[in-house]
């Protein structure tokens, strides 16, 4: 567990790091909009993702890598589609208040769900040790001829 | 017949020692081979686990949205007073770390979203309801309400858990002040970034404490 700590709190120095030197050369400005200005891809985005997904192809098995990946890819795959289906409703009337259906989700996206955040990472990697190590212990305890 | 020891041999301290080196290496290597596969995702009722977490957690996070935009932002039943307490509190500690600034007080904003400190009647910065760290604090607790550890860890650690996050918040307005103040064009990007990841490091290590050395409920 230790390793791996140390992997996870190495890859969020790195991004510290890599958002201070940003910040420095004024990187952080070319962002690419999609969805009508709903999401943006900025470059510490693209090195979080990067990051992430080293630091976990070092701290996880290769099956449970492969697991991360299929999610990880359906999760941003549902994200878009969700915040393109939002757009095009736009505003919407239930009962007798207006909702702007478009804002909901992209604040949620935005703030719950937090794909472009280091947090999927650090929870799909602490899930799977918690589970594993549970695994372990049965196991030991019961299969361990000394 | 030589090669064969006599019941004398089995008490020498030789053979004692070997005996158990060999116990030892043996017992090593076992825990090592089971080492290897318990990281194995393929080993059963881990993959089932995982996935099950996962989905309760997606579950939880749709039933926060719809509580939240629905109830919860519009009444402002949470926001208020969290928001509220993080401007005074930030106002204090602006007050102590800058004693030239003079007295500072706060109000709540107009548009009815959040709260500013105020120096003189006027606007010195605004923390807004989507800024008081609400989501965080929730995120935190989802994985920690579904981990299936004992209930008392649970209650300690999102009180610590959550008061953390609030320290953690006021620290971070008074620096993003500090920093608007001496070098404003460092502001946006260490509000949208640097204190995020900060703050993502701080619930990182909140959970490695819940989960360190403490066995889980079968």
């Amino acid at each position: 567990m230790k390793k791996a700590a140390w992997v996870l709190t190495l890859y969020l120095f790195v991004l510290i790091v890599c958002s201070l030197i940003f910040s420095w050369l004024h990187i952080t400005n070319s962002s690419i909009p999609l969805i009508q200005h709903k999401v943006f891809i900025t470059p510490l985005m693209t090195i979080t993702i990067i990051g992430g997904l080293l630091s976990l192809r070092y701290t996880v098995s290769s099956a449970s890598f492969r697991m991360f990946i299929i999610a990880y890819c359906c999760l941003w795959i549902l994200r878009l589609s969700i915040i393109y289906v939002g757009n095009q409703i736009g505003q919407t009337t239930i009962g007798n208040k207006n909702y702007n259906v478009d804002f909901i989700i992209s604040n949620y996206y935005r703030f719950v769900s937090r794909l472009d955040t280091p947090l999927p990472f650090i929870i799909f990697w602490l899930i799977n040790y918690i589970f594993s190590t549970r695994k372990k212990d049965t196991v030991i305890s019961e299969q361990s001829p000394l | 017949m030589q090669g064969l020891m006599n019941e004398q041999d089995y008490k020498t301290p030789i053979f004692l020692v070997k005996n158990y080196i060999l116990i030892s290496l043996f017992n090593y290597y076992y825990k090592m081979k089971l080492q290897n596969l318990s990281y194995d995702i393929k080993a059963p009722g881990a993959k089932k686990a995982i996935i099950r977490f996962f989905i309760s957690l997606s579950l939880l996070f749709t039933a926060w949205l719809c509580l939240n935009f629905f109830v919860l932002r519009p009444t402002r039943v949470i926001d208020r007073p969290l928001t509220n307490l993080l401007t005074i509190s930030a106002a204090k500690c602006i007050s102590i770390l800058y004693p030239a600034i003079g007295p500072l007080t706060w109000a709540e904003n107009e548009d009815n979203q959040g709260s500013h400190i105020k120096k003189n009647n006027k606007r010195l910065i605004g923390i807004g309801d989507m800024c008081n760290g609400v989501d965080l604090m929730f995120t935190y607790l989802s994985v920690i309400i579904l981990l299936p550890y004992p209930i008392k860890r649970k209650i300690i650690f999102s009180i610590g858990g959550i008061l953390s996050i609030i320290i953690a918040n006021i620290i971070r307005i008074t620096a993003l002040y500090s920093i608007y103040a001496n070098h404003s064009r460092f502001f946006d990007f260490n509000h949208h970034y640097l204190f995020t990841l900060l703050m993502d490091l701080l619930i990182f290590y909140g959970w490695l404490l819940f989960t360190k050395k403490k066995k889980l409920i079968a």
